[in-house]
């Protein structure tokens, strides 16, 4: 293919081929496309700007540094197979980050109902942040993804390798744990 | 569409329910007209959505992608090793026209095939050299003088 091929109209599988020719141009065009969506989801993991900037362009590095091991013909969609890069990365890293402690930030629910007029947005934020951490790993990922990016069910189930039913039983079963905690730290609702 | 049925679907699809799948859409909206219990379990869980989407989000730095471009294209790519690289990487820096590498190849098969041949003749290991060389040496240590 020449090289003064224009690559932003090319869908992504076909600029995947040209980038394992070592087209550094449809990598850029991968990137400028991509790499906000990939930063979404691991900001909404990993809670950090900082940190999910840098694993989305680790990410991205390993893409074009073993470009030539991807095989194209055995996977999906490129967005899918990233997606699975992405998220992996970030499970490895918040499984190094040590946890932090929930009873040092958060106030108990009976001392935070007396003051809940006043309670800052801030505040609010840093609780939802918190319960959503909480949640297990997979409902974790299932949430972020279709709630927060959302990506279809199927595109979902996907992506974490699981069936459709098992994706909507972790969507519900996140959703339903969220609500309760949300009830229970904010009892007059989110009125 | 029962109670049970539709607080699945809300908790599955969420309260925009243009984005249901449109074969459970019509009886959802159905049902939500028709049930003020279903109502009022709705309104709560539009609130819930809502204060989810109050979550905390910052934007990435503005050169974001650029950073990334940027620095990709500082990396050198490890390609696998293979004979076959290796010699075109070899034709393509020497220079060396195909018909002369072929020479040079069969030179050196012809210089292995003889070194082979003459190591089979030979398989004791004597040589010429070796029954040559030792009195050569007492010679020359005898000339020069030292004290074995």
């Amino acid at each position: 293919m020449a090289m003064d091929h224009d690559v932003s109209r090319d869908n992504d599988e076909l600029l995947i081929r040209l980038i394992q020719e070592g087209r550094h141009d449809a990598f850029a065009e991968i990137v400028n496309r991509h790499a906000k969506r990939f930063y979404d989801i691991a900001y909404r993991l990993i809670f950090d700007k900082g940190d999910a900037e840098d694993i989305v362009q680790e990410a991205f590095i390993k893409l074009w540094e073993k470009r030539l091991n991807w095989n194209p013909q055995g996977e999906a969609k490129f967005t899918t197979w990233f997606y699975r890069v992405v998220l992996n990365l970030c499970i490895d890293h918040n499984r190094k980050k040590r946890p932090e402690r929930l009873a040092e930030e958060m106030p108990l629910p009976d001392e935070q109902r007396g003051h809940e007029a006043a309670m800052e947005e801030k505040q609010k934020q840093l609780l939802l942040d918190r319960f959503i951490q909480e949640l297990p790993e997979r409902q974790h990922l299932a949430l972020n993804l279709c709630f927060y990016e959302g990506i279809s069910n199927q595109e979902a189930a996907e992506i974490l390798g699981v069936n459709l039913k098992a994706l909507q039983s972790l969507i519900m079963r996140a959703k339903m744990t969220l609500k309760e905690r949300v009830k229970q730290y904010f009892p007059e609702g989110t009125r | 569409m029962n109670r049970k049925q539709f607080e699945e679907y809300l908790l599955l699809y969420g309260t925009n329910m243009n984005e249901w799948p449109q074969e459970i859409r019509q009886a959802g909206l159905e049902a939500l007209e028709s049930s003020a219990e279903l109502q009022a379990f709705y309104q709560d869980h539009d609130n819930f959505e809502k204060l989810l989407h109050t979550r905390r989000y910052e934007e990435p730095a503005g050169n974001f992608a650029q950073r990334i471009i940027s620095v990709s294209s500082q990396q050198t790519q490890k390609d696998p090793f293979s004979l076959r690289s290796l010699i075109a990487g070899l034709i393509d820096e020497f220079h060396i026209p195909r018909p002369a590498l072929a020479l040079i190849s069969l030179v050196m098969l012809l210089a292995l095939t003889i070194g082979f041949t003459i190591g089979f003749t030979n398989p004791n290991g004597s040589s010429v050299l070796n029954n040559t060389e030792e009195p050569q040496l007492q010679a020359f240590l005898f000339d020069e003088g030292d004290v074995i």
